[in-house]
């Protein structure tokens, strides 16, 4: 995509683009969709420019409205990752169309799921994603890295029991709090100030609870 | 003794003992025993928090697969910012009775190279969203055991 001129000379838009939108960029941004005639001049360069997202210039090719908004969302999208505000972060998110949108979209609407804290809305932008994409590497990754848990494998076991652990922990909570342990079947094994120093003197730490009282 | 439905189909596979510390920031936390990647240690179960989060001193113990890595990000924890990458990992809950169950679940693993205050996160955390989502399961206070399913 060509580099937008930062200045242009139609009469209303006659103002440079900041590197942040500020109240009166976003404003003439306003102007500009609702008026067609205006549309022409502006430009989503979503893809490569987060912060200025829109810019203004005299010879772009005509864009419609549709796609200016389209823009928009993701400009507010990352302004809403950025602020930390998950509730207008999926607001916004319902105003989202995923069709037709390139890897690149997915990925970066990802990543402001997660500066939001939308971690649900992370999942399932992953998830339209892997379908949308389905040869994408990166975006199938990141789906099933994201996907619900799975139980892989129900075992029987005879193995090692939490209980006497518990039972040790309670019955010694007073004589080493703060203390890291390493506990097997209710025995004590060694105790630590710090995991670290925990470990290496237990060394091989197979079967055996590692906490701290 | 394991729980069932009326219709005596099980609810619970496996139980396992919790306790409540008595101290600190994890104070009257449920607080069970799990193995997360073939280590055993005792993770909060705190149903507000994303995922399965290791605390930052456990997660120097294994090296997760890096095929399953999802790139750096930030969790705001207790006030602090760690920062940290995404994985997909085994976790298991092991029982004292029934079976263990392993589950495969996103999980977020501090920067080992973060320096953190003495005591910040001891004990690691699985979620609600992302861990306990697909599985049943319930507490017992009297007996202080933990039920799954």
């Amino acid at each position: 995509m060509p580099v937008a001129q930062t200045r242009c000379d139609h009469p209303e838009l006659n103002w440079r683009a900041p590197r942040r939108p500020t109240p009166s960029y976003r404003e003439g941004r306003r102007r500009a969709y609702e008026n067609p005639s205006l549309a022409r001049y502006v430009v989503s360069r979503t893809l490569t420019k987060p912060h200025a997202d829109l810019w203004l210039r005299s010879d772009v090719e005509p864009v419609s409205s549709a796609k200016v908004k389209e823009g928009d969302v993701f400009v507010r999208l990352g302004e809403a990752a950025r602020a930390g505000n998950e509730s207008a972060f999926l607001e916004i998110l319902k105003e989202a169309r995923w069709q037709g949108r390139p890897v690149l979209d997915f990925i970066r609407a990802i990543q402001f799921a997660f500066e939001a804290g939308a971690h649900i809305a992370a999942r399932q932008i992953s998830a339209e994603g892997a379908r949308l994409h389905p040869d994408n590497a990166e975006l199938q990754k990141q789906a099933y890295i994201l996907s619900p848990p799975k139980i892989i494998v129900r075992t029987a076991t005879a193995g090692t029991s939490h209980r006497a652990n518990r039972d040790w922990l309670k019955a010694h909570t007073d004589e080493y709090r703060n203390q890291w342990v390493a506990l097997r079947d209710g025995e004590l094994l060694g105790t630590a100030s710090s995991m670290e120093a925990l470990v290496e003197q237990v060394g091989e730490t197979k079967g055996i609870l590692l906490t701290v009282v | 003794m394991l729980l069932y439905l009326t219709d005596k189909t099980q609810f619970s596979v496996g139980a396992t003992a919790y306790r409540l510390p008595r101290e600190g920031a994890d104070a009257s936390r449920i607080t069970i025993g799990l193995e997360i990647e073939e280590n055993i240690t005792e993770a909060i179960i705190d149903t507000g928090a994303p995922y399965v989060v290791c605390s930052p001193s456990f997660s120097k113990l294994f090296t997760p697969d890096p095929a399953k890595l999802m790139y750096a990000k930030k969790l705001l924890i207790r006030g602090v910012w760690v920062e940290g990458r995404i994985y997909r990992i085994n976790i298991s809950l092991l029982p004292d009775e029934g079976d263990a169950l392993m589950i495969e679940a996103p999980a977020f693993i501090p920067n080992p190279e973060q320096e953190f205050t003495e005591g910040f996160l001891p004990r690691s955390f699985i979620g609600m969203f992302g861990c306990l989502e697909m599985i049943r399961f319930a507490l017992d206070p009297l007996t202080e055991t933990f039920y799954y399913g």
